[in-house]
């Protein structure tokens, strides 16, 4: 009767991993899709010119305040006429937050997910971070340790190519590196700078997921190293940097295994008693509406963890009445996001007899120092810095006409450098996701209901990271600083909304405890032990490196773990 | 109003502006040029064109390499602000560019001079503007800064901004963190 051994819902950043995994061990492996399939030559816009983006790249002014008003805040960097495609127009796409919590939920509904969108920072989780939980008693204990991660970080860093140096920082393990690309001569003076002023804090170069030195493997898939060009949010049509279009699709289309649906919205999935097992995935085609059910011997929910939440809250039975797996109660809560509103920059002159050449798609990254190496902080948990030095351009915000104007736009402006942090927030169950009693979306389905709240940790760790980053900037010498310290300092309403870093999480955590916790710590519900939920949901944490590479690296742990308990005939 | 256009028409002219004027207003027709194809009726009054075709030609005139006429900013303008800019983008702009040519008015003495200087006193007239905007009184002249820094954006992001004024590499290939500036050469466009 099975026609696919497994079903994987999203085709996204974690899916992408799921798919290759599974069918590159023999698994006969459907894919569902809500959007579309993306194909590189019509809907990347990577070789455009400059002159030839339309109106400056500005998206029509009525059309962004009807379809992208609250992502044109978000991602503005990202969201242009030339991208447009590839953010989900809001109007179409509703949910619901109380007046006084924003949430910003950005997304990208195709093929490849938000893996086409993401800015590529890739950084392991440390040991401290998966003991976090447990020490301080926020959230559940993670029912893994980073050595069990570890060979699988290995895996996905081979395959997917992250470019970094081996900084040789414990609590930011080193992992398998591309060549980084070199920091800048003022980037280089404030890492010195600052290790002398503060012994432990570490400057580094970004780690991030772009072919420096591509491996074999890597170009058998037709990828190839980046070229410098930081059009990344445009799609890369040399497959450079990681996606699941450049990447994991196609590794799982080699091996025939694969099958692909797109414009198959998934509503909910089923679930015997009898067997105890997840029975079929029920889904809506989004143009016809027709409806259909999917079965398989096992299912892995990798929609993003709003989406993979709300499936979960929609699949309710007798045995389940408030969603699948949810006898431990936790679906829904814990969401967490990291959290911003902290960061200092400041200029370099001294180094403007120098200049760079290329557009390098990252920066620098300054690693967690706080409760690891420097203690007894009035907050819990800690912070990280992104940033990254750039001279000024051109500008017409300068004085002066013709030949004069044209000779002074010819010599760049002095160097810049910049840092700002990304906190860490802890797990609080009153942080949720819910569907809406009465409200449905286009397909009939009920839209989400998202009630995340900044605290009074978060606050306290955001301000001494705003001083932190002001001191950075002051013992690196640099002048003209401005920073989050200036005016009234950092407060809550300065700062960043949930949502706002892209990095939602922990609506189905794991843990140790199946009445505490919705996954074990194979990323397998308690319950429902043919399921799988592999994306951010499963986060017991959420420390404070980006998370993508932490997602993939479970993924593929989790299916590995599956496609042997389905040849063990466990499954 | 008449008189206004009349003397910024007759300026554009004697600063060579005219040509550039035709040739980018048949830019805006020819159906190869993407995004100011279609020649729907323009955003711009002939008043508010004159205007921007001063003002870019007087920021950005032809030198050594070709200034914003020859790279056709005020048609470009015309298009963004035809099919980008909201209803209330719109009105903020036309107001901006009024007030931009009311200074300007005032700041050129009309009567007192000869026609023939009169391209030479709205030159003085742009000068005293410019430097009044960067100077002592800036927050009264946010409209010619905003319209200013619009004709740079427009002017370094075309083709000849970007490849003959500064420089771009469409494909760098290989990243240099830093190397002394004389090797590397003028402003990155983008
Ligand atoms: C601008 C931007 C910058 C970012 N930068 C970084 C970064 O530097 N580093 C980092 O680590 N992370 C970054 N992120 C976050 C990163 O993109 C996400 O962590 C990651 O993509 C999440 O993977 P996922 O598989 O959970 O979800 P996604 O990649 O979003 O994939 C989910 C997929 O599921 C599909 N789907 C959703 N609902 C359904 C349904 N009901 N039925 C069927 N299919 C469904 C979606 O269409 C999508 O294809 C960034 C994100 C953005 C937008």
């Amino acid at each position: 009767m099975n026609q696919f051994d497994a079903i994987v819902i999203g085709s996204g950043m974690s899916g992408g991993w799921v798919a290759k995994e599974l069918s590159e061990k023999g698994l006969k492996v459907l894919v569902l899709e809500r959007g579309r399939e993306l194909s590189v030559e019509k809907d990347y816009t990577d070789m455009l010119q400059p002159w030839e983006l339309p109106n400056l790249d500005r998206i029509n002014e009525d059309e962004l305040k009807k379809s992208y008003p609250m992502q044109s805040r978000s991602v503005g960097y990202a969201l242009h006429e030339t991208t447009k495609h590839f953010w989900v127009k809001e109007d179409e796409q509703p949910y619901e937050t109380p007046a006084d919590a924003p949430f910003e939920w950005v997304r990208g509904y195709h093929s490849g997910g938000k893996s086409l969108l993401w800015s590529r920072q890739s950084y392991r989780f440390g040991p401290q971070d998966f003991e976090s939980n447990k020490k301080d008693g926020h959230g559940v204990d993670w029912p893994i340790r980073y050595d069990d991660l570890a060979p699988w970080y290995d895996h996905v860093e081979r395959f997917a190519g992250i470019s970094g140096n081996a900084d040789g920082i414990p609590s930011l393990p080193d992992g398998v590196f591309q060549p980084a690309f070199e920091l800048t001569l003022p980037e280089k003076a404030f890492a010195e700078r600052v290790a002398k002023a503060f012994p432990t804090r570490r400057v580094i170069a970004a780690r991030v997921a772009h072919l420096t030195q591509p491996t074999q493997e890597q170009m058998d898939l037709g990828r190839g190293p980046c070229q410098v060009r930081n059009h990344c949010h445009r799609g890369c049509s040399f497959g450079a940097y990681f996606s699941s279009m450049s990447a994991t699709l196609p590794a799982a289309r080699n091996t025939g295994n694969m099958t692909l649906i797109s414009h198959a919205i998934v509503h909910s999935i089923d679930y015997d008693p009898k067997t105890k097992r997840a029975s079929g995935v029920r889904v809506i085609d989004a143009n016809t509406r027709e409806a259909k059910t999917y079965t398989a011997k096992i299912i892995f929910l990798n929609a993003g963890t709003v989406a993979s939440t709300m499936i979960m809250l929609n699949s309710k039975s007798a045995s389940f009445p408030t969603g699948i797996g949810d006898s431990s109660g936790v679906l829904g809560k814990n969401l967490m996001d990291h959290f911003g509103g902290a960061g200092a920059s400041g200029d370099m002159p001294e180094f403007d007899g120098y200049y760079h050449a290329g557009r390098r798609p990252g920066g620098i990254y300054v690693a967690n120092y706080a409760n690891i190496t420097e203690h007894d902080k009035p907050y819990l948990r800690g912070y990280g810095f992104q940033g990254g030095s750039r001279r000024g351009g051109w500008t017409g915000n300068r004085p002066g006409l013709g030949q004069a104007f044209k000779e002074a736009n010819r010599t760049p402006g002095t160097w810049n450098i910049g840092i700002s942090a990304f906190g860490d927030m802890l797990p609080d169950p009153r942080n949720t996701i819910s569907l809406h009693p009465t409200k449905v979306d286009k397909w009939g389905l009920p839209v989400a209901v998202i009630d995340c709240r900044l605290r009074e940790n978060e606050l306290k760790l955001m301000q001494a990271a705003s001083k932190d980053a002001l001191a950075m900037l002051q013992a690196a010498g640099a002048v003209n600083i401005r920073s989050t310290e200036d005016g009234d300092g950092v407060t809550f309403a300065s700062l960043t909304s949930p949502g706002n870093k892209i990095h939602e999480m922990g609506t189905a955590r794991m843990g140790r405890d199946p009445r505490t916790s919705l996954l074990n710590g194979w990323c397998q519900s308690h319950d429902v032990p043919n399921l799988f939920i592999s994306d951010g949901a499963c986060m017991p944490s959420s420390a404070v490196q980006n998370p993508s590479l932490t997602y993939m690296a479970l993924s593929a742990r989790a299916a590995n773990h599956a496609a042997e308990l389905v040849k063990t005939g466990v499954l | 109003m008449e008189t206004r256009r009349q003397i910024l028409q007759g300026l554009i002219f004697s600063l060579g502006g005219a040509a550039a004027l035709t040739a980018f207003a048949a830019k805006a027709a020819a159906p190869e040029a993407k995004t100011t194809s279609a020649a729907k009726p323009g955003f711009y009054t002939k008043g508010e064109l004159a205007t921007v075709t001063f003002l870019a030609d007087g920021i950005i005139p032809r030198t050594d390499t070709p200034g914003a006429l020859d790279a056709g900013v005020p048609a470009y303008m015309d298009h963004l602000y035809a099919t980008w800019a909201s209803e209330k983008t719109k009105a903020d702009h036309r107001a901006h560019l009024a007030a931009i040519a009311g200074h300007l008015d005032r700041l050129t003495d009309v009567q007192s001079i000869e026609a023939g200087n009169r391209a030479k006193q709205r030159v003085k007239a742009l000068e005293a503007l410019d430097a009044a905007a960067f100077g002592a009184e800036a927050s009264a002249h946010w409209p010619y800064r905003s319209v200013k820094s619009l004709i740079a954006t427009v002017y370094y992001l075309s083709e000849p901004g970007a490849t003959q004024e500064l420089q771009y590499e469409p494909v760098p290939g290989h990243w240099i963190a830093s190397a002394p500036i004389a090797e590397i050469g003028r402003t990155w466009a983008l």
